[in-house]
C-alpha cells in the first residue's frame, strides 16, 4: 500500500518536472517572461558582484546588456559608459514615480467608477444621477487624455495649488496632484464601463433569487451582484491598469517627473537618444511584471462555474 | 429536527394568499389578460398550475410576490394588501420562499455561503443559529456532505436540491415551484420530486407549483389550475383535470404534454 502510494508520488513528480519544463520553454507566449527573467537575473548578479567586489560597477551586467542593444545603432557602450550611472539612476526614481502615480490613479479611479457604474445600471431615474453619470463617462472618453491633464492642471491651479504646495508632502507637488486627479478621472469613466459591462453579464436569475429571499436591492447588489461581476471583470481592468501606466507618461507635459520626463531631461542633458529605448526597457518591465500577478489573481479568484475558463 | 420544519399555521381557515383581478401587461403585451386572474391559496394546500409555455404561469408566480409589479389588481398575504406600494416588500418575501428554475444559486458563494447570507442579512441570526439550520436543511435534502463545495462543483439535481434548502432555511409559510425540474436531465429530476414530496408529507407545506410533471401533479396536487394566453381556463381536483379534462384546450394541451413524456 505505501509502496503503491511512493511510487505514485514519484510519477507525478516527474510529471510535474516535465510540465515545469515545458512550461519555460522558449516558446511565443512566454517570451516576455523570458525578457524578464533576464533583467532580473543580470540585477541579481550586479548585486552579488558588487557585493563581492565593492570596485566593480554596480550596473555592470546591464552596462554589457545595453551595449548588445546599442551595438546595431552604431554605438558601443565606451562613449556612453561614464554617463550611464546618472542615467539609470535618474530613470529608476523616474520609473518609481510612474508606479506610485499610475496605482494610486487606478484605485481612486476604481472606486469612483464603482458609484459610476452603480449608478448607471439602475433602473430607477435618481433624479438625473444618470444623465449626469453618463455625461461624465462620454466626456472622458471622447476627449484626449492629453487635453484633460491640461485642464486639470491649470483649472485646479488657483484653487489648489497653493494648497497642496503648502502641505509640503515629499514627493507630493501640485503638478503630481493633478496629474493623478487627471488619470484617476479619466480611468474612472473607463472602468465605469467595464464594471457596468460586468454587472450586466450577471444573469437576471441571480438578482430575482436574491430579491425573492428578501435582500434589499443594495444588499443584493452589495453581497450578490457585485461580488460576482468584479470576477468577470478582472480581465479587462487588467487592461485598464496596463492602460493607465503606460498613459501617465502624458502627465510629464505637467511637468511630474515621471519616466518619460526623466527620460527627456536625460536626453537632452546628454543628447543621447538612446535614453528613450532603455526608458523604454523600464515601462515593459514594469507593465509586463504587472500583467502577470494580475494573472495570477485572476487564476486564485476563480471559482468554477463562475466567468472565463480559458487562459 | 422534523419538528423545526414543521408548520402551524395561525389562521388555517383563511387564505394564507388571495389574488384579485390580478393583470399585467409588458408594454402592450398582456401577459396576464384582463379581466385578471383571481385565486386563493389555502394552508397546506398544494396547488399545481398547468399551461404551454408563455401562457404567463411565471409571470403569475411573480407578481405574487411582487418581483414582478402587477399592472392592476391586488395581492394579499395573510390579509394584507402587499400590492400596496408603500409596504414594505422585502419583509413580506421573507416568508414567501421560491425555487426557480435555473435554482439560480449565488454562483460565487459556497453551498454553506448561499444558504448563511440571508439568513444573516434578512433574518440577523446568530452564527449558532445559522448554523444549526444550515445542518438541519442540507440533511432534509441529503447534501450535507456538499457545504463547502461550490454550485459550480454540484449536477443540476444537486443544485436545485440547495436552493429548495436554501429557501427551508427561511422557514417560509409557502414556497413556490417555477418548473422546478425543466432544466434537469431526465434522470435527475426524480431526486428534486422527491425532496419536494417530503415537504408535503412530512411538514405538510403550503406549494404552489408549476411543472409539466403529470404524473407527479397527479399524486400531489390538491387543486390544479390551467392556464392559456394569459387567462386561468380551467380549475379542477387533480382526478378530474387529469383523468377525464372536461375542457377542450386542456385535453389538447394534456395531449401535447404526454406525447413529448
Ligand atoms: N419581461 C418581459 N418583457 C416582455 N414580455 C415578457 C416578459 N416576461 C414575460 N413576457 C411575456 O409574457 C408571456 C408570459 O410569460 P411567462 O409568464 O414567462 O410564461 P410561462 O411561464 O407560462 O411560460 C410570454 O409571452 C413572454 O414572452
Ligand atoms: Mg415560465
Amino acid at each position: 500500500m505505501e509502496n503503491n502510494n511512493n511510487k505514485n508520488n514519484s510519477k507525478d513528480e516527474k510529471n510535474k518536472i516535465k510540465e515545469i519544463l515545458s512550461q519555460i520553454r522558449l516558446t511565443r507566449k512566454n517570451f516576455g517572461w523570458w525578457i524578464f527573467g533576464v533583467f532580473v537575473a543580470i540585477l541579481f548578479v550586479g548585486f552579488v558582484r558588487t557585493w563581492f567586489n565593492p570596485e566593480a560597477h554596480y550596473f555592470d551586467p546591464i552596462l554589457g546588456i545595453i551595449n548588445l542593444i546599442l551595438l546595431p545603432f552604431g554605438h558601443t557602450i565606451d562613449s556612453l559608459d561614464f554617463r550611464m550611472e546618472d542615467i539609470l539612476y535618474g530613470l529608476a526614481s523616474g520609473a518609481q514615480l510612474t508606479f506610485i502615480v499610475s496605482m494610486v490613479s487606478l484605485i481612486v479611479g476604481f472606486f469612483f467608477a464603482l458609484i459610476l457604474a452603480v449608478i448607471l445600471v439602475n433602473k430607477s431615474h435618481l433624479y438625473g444621477l444618470k444623465l449626469i453619470a453618463q455625461s461624465y463617462v462620454d466626456f472622458f472618453r471622447s476627449t484626449p487624455l492629453l487635453v484633460q491633464v491640461l485642464l486639470v492642471y491649470y483649472g485646479f491651479a488657483e484653487s489648489m495649488g497653493d494648497v497642496i504646495r503648502s502641505l509640503n508632502i515629499p514627493m507630493f507637488s501640485y503638478e503630481v496632484f493633478a496629474g493623478i486627479l487627471a488619470l484617476a478621472l479619466n480611468t474612472a469613466a473607463y472602468q465605469a464601463e467595464i464594471i457596468r459591462g460586468g454587472i450586466l453579464a450577471i444573469p437576471t436569475g441571480q438578482t430575482e433569487a436574491a430579491r425573492a429571499l428578501g435582500l434589499t436591492s443594495g444588499q443584493t447588489m452589495r453581497y450578490v451582484i457585485l461580488p460576482q461581476a468584479i470576477r468577470i471583470i478582472v480581465p479587462p481592468l487588467t487592461n485598464e491598469l496596463i492602460n493607465v501606466l503606460l498613459n501617465s507618461s502624458l502627465i510629464s507635459a505637467i511637468g511630474v517627473r515621471d519616466l518619460t520626463k526623466k527620460s527627456q531631461s536625460l536626453q537632452a542633458r546628454f543628447s543621447l537618444w538612446e535614453v528613450f529605448l532603455i526608458s523604454a526597457v523600464f515601462y515593459f518591465v514594469i507593465a509586463f511584471s504587472l500583467s502577470k500577478i494580475t494573472k495570477r489573481l485572476e487564476v486564485k479568484l476563480r471559482i468554477p462555474g463562475l466567468g472565463v475558463v480559458n487562459d | 429536527m422534523t419538528e423545526q420544519l414543521k408548520h402551524d399555521h395561525k389562521f388555517a381557515d383563511s387564505p394564507l394568499i388571495e389574488v384579485v383581478d390580478l393583470c399585467k401587461s409588458f408594454k402592450e403585451f398582456e401577459a396576464i389578460k384582463p379581466p385578471g386572474v383571481s385565486l386563493k391559496i389555502m394552508p397546506q394546500e398544494v396547488l399545481v398550475i398547468i399551461g404551454s409555455s408563455g401562457s404567463g404561469k411565471s409571470t403569475l408566480l411573480r407578481c405574487m410576490n411582487r418581483l414582478i409589479e402587477p399592472t392592476s389588481g391586488q395581492v394579499f398575504f395573510e390579509g394584507v394588501e402587499i400590492t400596496d406600494r408603500t409596504i414594505n416588500i422585502d419583509e413580506v418575501r421573507r416568508n414567501i420562499g421560491m425555487v426557480f428554475q435555473q435554482f439560480n444559486l449565488f454562483l460565487h458563494l459556497t453551498v454553506r455561503q448561499n444558504i448563511a447570507l440571508p439568513l444573516k442579512k434578512v433574518l440577523n441570526l446568530s452564527d449558532e443559529e445559522i448554523e444549526k439550520r444550515i445542518k438541519t436543511v442540507l440533511e432534509t435534502v441529503n447534501l450535507y456532505d456538499k457545504v463547502d463545495n461550490y454550485p459550480g462543483e454540484l449536477s443540476g439535481g444537486q443544485q436545485q436540491r440547495v436552493a429548495i434548502a436554501r429557501v427551508l432555511a427561511m422557514r417560509p409559510k409557502l414556497i413556490f415551484f417555477d418548473e422546478p425540474t425543466s432544466a434537469l436531465d431526465p434522470e435527475l429530476t426524480g431526486e428534486v420530486l422527491q425532496v419536494m414530496k417530503r415537504l408535503v408529507s412530512e411538514f405538510h407545506y403550503t406549494l404552489v407549483i408549476v411543472t409539466h410533471e403529470i404524473p407527479f401533479a397527479k399524486e400531489m396536487a390538491t387543486r390544479v389550475i390551467f392556464m392559456d394566453e394569459g387567462e386561468i381556463i380551467y380549475r379542477g381536483t387533480p382526478d378530474v383535470v387529469f383523468d377525464k379534462p372536461p375542457n377542450d384546450r386542456l385535453k389538447k394541451f394534456l395531449s401535447k404534454i404526454l406525447e413529448m413524456g
